[in-house]
Order: C-alpha cells, then sequence, then structure tokens
C-alpha cells in the first residue's frame, strides 16, 4: 500500500514537474550560437536559434564564421558525423544612410577555407544534401533591423534552426585611447512575458579555478565566456559540477556555495571549489546561494577532447527531464 | 557378596558380552555418503559462534562500503544531430526586429 502510494506521488510529481518546467521553456527556442564579423562599413551580427530547443543538438556541433570583403560564410559543423552545411551573405552599403542590402546565397568554400574549417580531411566532409538554397534572396533593411532566417528542419521533431541577423555599425574595440567595451547582438522571439526567478543566468568569463587551495592550471588557459540559467565546468578526474542560482531540488540539486560579484565558492564532498570570473558572475548587486549537482562519471565526449583540461559550458533548465 | 580381586575381575570382564546396539541407532546411520548437490540443498555447516557474528559483521561493514552514492534524479536529454535536418528548399529572410524610430 505505502509503495503503491510512494509510486503514485511521485508520479503526480513528476508530471507536476515536467509541466512546469515545459512551461518555462519546452516551446522556447534555444540560442546555439551567436558572433559577430565586423568589416569596415558594417557590422554583421548573428544569433543561431533552435526551435524548439529540445532535444538539443549534440556536443559535436559547432559552427564557423569566416568573411572576405562584402561577403560572410556561415558554416555549421557536426564533427562526428562529417556534414556541414551553411550559406553565404553578401552586404552592400546603400546611398541612403544607415541602410543596407542583404543577400543570402549558396555556401561558397574555396579549398584553403575548407581545410581552415574542417581540417586536413576537408575533402571526406560532405554537404547535406539539397543546401543549394534555391535562388539568391536580398532584402534591404536599416542598421538594427532584424532579419529572421529559417534554413534547415528537421521532420522527426518539428525542430527549425533559425538565424536572427542584423547589420549596425561596426564593433570596434577602440575610440581614440578609448577601450569600447564589445558589442553584442541578441534576439528572442515569441511573447513577452514578466520576469521571474528562473530567468536568472549566471555568467562566467575567463575562470580561473581554484580546488582546495590549488589553481587548476588548465583553466588559465580558458578565456571563454558561457551564460545560462544552468553552467557547469569540468575538471579532470572529478567529473562535472553544475552551478544554479535556483535550487530545483527535483533534478537533484543541493545548495553548496554562494555567489558573490565575480566570484563563487563551494564544497562538494571534501573538495572546495573557488572560481574568479573575468566578469560578474549574477545579475544584481546581492550575493546568492549556489546549488550545485554534481556528475562524479561525466566526461566531454567531443571529438579530441582533452579529459585532462578544465572545461564549461551552460544547459537549460527545460532540456533535462526529472528520472522515473 | 565378597568383593572381587583383581584375577576374579579380570576373569568376569573377560567373560562379560556387550549388549548389541539398539535398531533405532543403525537407522540414524548414514545408509551412504549424500552426493554434492544433496548436500548443497540440505546439508548444514556448524560453525562457532564468533567465527559467524564476525562474519555477519564483516558482510555488514562490506556492504555499507560498497553502497553507491545516491545517483542525481536529473538526466539530460537525448540529443540530435545535424544529420537529422534538412535544408529549406529556398531561403527566405523576414524583417522581424524593426526599428521604428530610426
Amino acid at each position: 500500500m505505502m509503495r503503491s502510494r510512494k509510486g503514485f506521488l511521485a508520479a503526480v510529481t513528476c508530471c507536476l514537474l515536467i509541466a512546469g518546467l515545459g512551461r518555462l521553456g519546452f516551446a522556447q527556442s534555444a540560442r546555439i550560437d551567436s558572433g559577430s564579423v565586423s568589416q569596415a562599413k558594417f557590422g554583421f551580427y548573428f544569433e543561431t536559434h533552435l526551435s524548439p530547443g529540445t532535444p538539443p543538438l549534440s556536443d559535436s556541433f559547432s559552427t564557423r564564421t569566416t568573411d572576405e570583403p562584402g561577403i560572410i560564410h556561415r558554416v555549421l559543423l557536426d564533427r562526428r558525423g562529417r556534414v556541414y552545411v551553411g550559406y553565404d551573405v553578401r552586404v552592400v552599403v546603400l546611398p541612403e544612410p544607415n541602410t543596407y542590402r542583404v543577400t543570402f546565397q549558396r555556401l561558397t568554400m574555396t579549398p584553403d577555407a575548407a581545410k581552415e574549417i574542417m581540417g586536413e580531411g576537408f575533402s571526406s566532409w560532405r554537404p547535406l544534401p539539397r543546401s543549394n538554397w534555391g535562388p539568391p534572396a536580398t532584402q534591404d533593411i536599416r542598421g538594427g533591423d532584424v532579419l529572421q532566417l529559417e534554413f534547415l528542419a528537421n521532420p522527426s521533431t518539428g525542430q527549425q534552426v533559425v538565424d536572427y541577423v542584423t547589420v549596425q555599425e561596426p564593433s570596434r574595440k577602440f575610440n581614440g585611447f578609448d577601450v569600447l567595451p564589445e558589442r553584442k547582438f541578441s534576439y528572442t522571439p515569441g511573447p513577452s512575458r514578466d520576469f521571474g526567478t528562473d530567468d536568472a543566468e549566471l555568467t562566467i568569463q575567463a575562470p580561473r579555478l581554484i580546488i582546495n587551495g590549488r589553481l587548476d592550471e588548465s583553466s588559465t588557459r580558458n578565456f571563454g565566456e558561457i551564460s545560462g540559467a544552468l553552467v557547469w565546468i569540468y575538471t579532470a578526474k572529478r567529473g562535472r559540477y553544475i552551478l544554479s542560482l535556483v535550487p530545483r531540488p527535483e533534478l537533484g540539486f543541493r545548495r553548496a556555495g554562494e555567489v558573490r560579484g565575480s566570484s563563487l565558492s563551494f564544497v562538494v564532498g571534501t573538495d572546495e571549489f573557488r572560481l574568479s570570473s573575468g566578469a560578474r558572475i549574477a545579475p544584481g548587486q546581492a550575493s546568492f546561494n549556489l546549488y550545485v549537482l554534481h556528475e562524479p562519471d561525466w566526461k566531454p565526449t567531443y571529438p579530441n577532447a582533452d579529459l585532462a583540461a578544465f572545461s564549461m559550458g551552460s544547459e537549460r533548465p527545460a532540456t533535462w527531464t526529472v528520472r522515473d | 557378596m565378597e568383593p572381587l580381586d583383581d584375577k576374579e575381575l579380570s576373569q568376569l570382564l573377560q567373560r562379560w558380552e556387550s549388549p548389541g546396539a539398539p535398531p533405532e541407532l543403525r537407522k540414524k546411520l548414514p545408509v551412504r555418503r549424500p552426493s554434492l548437490w544433496q548436500w548443497l540443498l540440505t546439508g548444514s555447516i556448524r560453525i562457532p559462534v564468533p567465527v559467524g557474528l564476525a562474519a555477519v559483521v564483516l558482510l555488514a561493514l562490506w556492504l555499507l562500503a560498497g553502497k553507491a552514492p545516491p545517483s542525481p534524479v536529473a538526466q539530460p536529454p537525448a540529443s540530435i544531430n545535424l544529420a537529422d535536418f534538412q535544408p529549406v528548399l529556398e531561403l527566405e529572410p523576414q524583417v522581424v526586429g524593426r526599428n521604428e524610430k530610426q
């Protein structure tokens, strides 16, 4: 009787949690790439979304963006399957101020560019079938306009890969002797709603990790930046630690530390972790509790992963499911 | 009755015949050695109490030491690959974030 009642409660809890998670993000798109290319007279900014975000793309997915005067090459790659797909964008500055002609067309790649993007064995890579895209598609836009470009579809999951792009002023790093903050572009589709605690994201930039008082040297070689409601760090022989500002007990998170400005610390078992980031980690001015889920057996699975080196990434809570 | 001296006692003992074993006792004797399977199924081992207690304690310690840590209750979903996608037939960019103030 106890067993069946417990099972019933667990099933109800799972249904409620899954329904709650679904409300938070199952229908939302997931940002899978972003970046910019600055040329003399314009900056091309893009953000790639997977919509809906579940199931996510495997960790063998990556992207590359290269350019030459007036043309940007956007390439999406699957290093495990050795397939790629992409398109070219041609940007022309029009005579009227702050207006641009943007043309999307078939991807062109010189052998040198292919070698740079895919490596020595580039000839064994193959493009996705039927990725010629038909005739070039042209739009005249004003600076700041956002173009939505749906270019891939998965018929079995109903998902789409969508690029949001804009053309603005070039991203400059200096104004005289003044160092300028990097100009970033982001776009979120869908209807707006009120902000909630689950929307709070952690950001880790160029982290330096200290474990039990000793600096993890491999972390000093990481200059990347990640952000998300769930961010994770991987350290050799210890596995992965997923960090959250929100308790998420249904996912197994436990309160283990705190976030203070640009540093965070937590303790799991007998290990004490301290991480300093190149920028503020959490939004707001207060210090916050940090919730951690430890996966001791987790290892990076992407090709040529350095299992001995620090790495980091982010997850979306909506892509996690509650285990039965 | 006069007490017997050693000689008389020795003669008496030589004439004495021990009584036969009762038939019930013979029934209790194993007719033949049980097979390995019979012994495995029905046999028993007598062990001293201290040895048995020590074995129980060691088994309990082994079970506690070997207990796996609680596994996380969350799991990431299965992933998809780029090859699972099909390119659209035509690229059709649409303006979605028109900046009306400019």
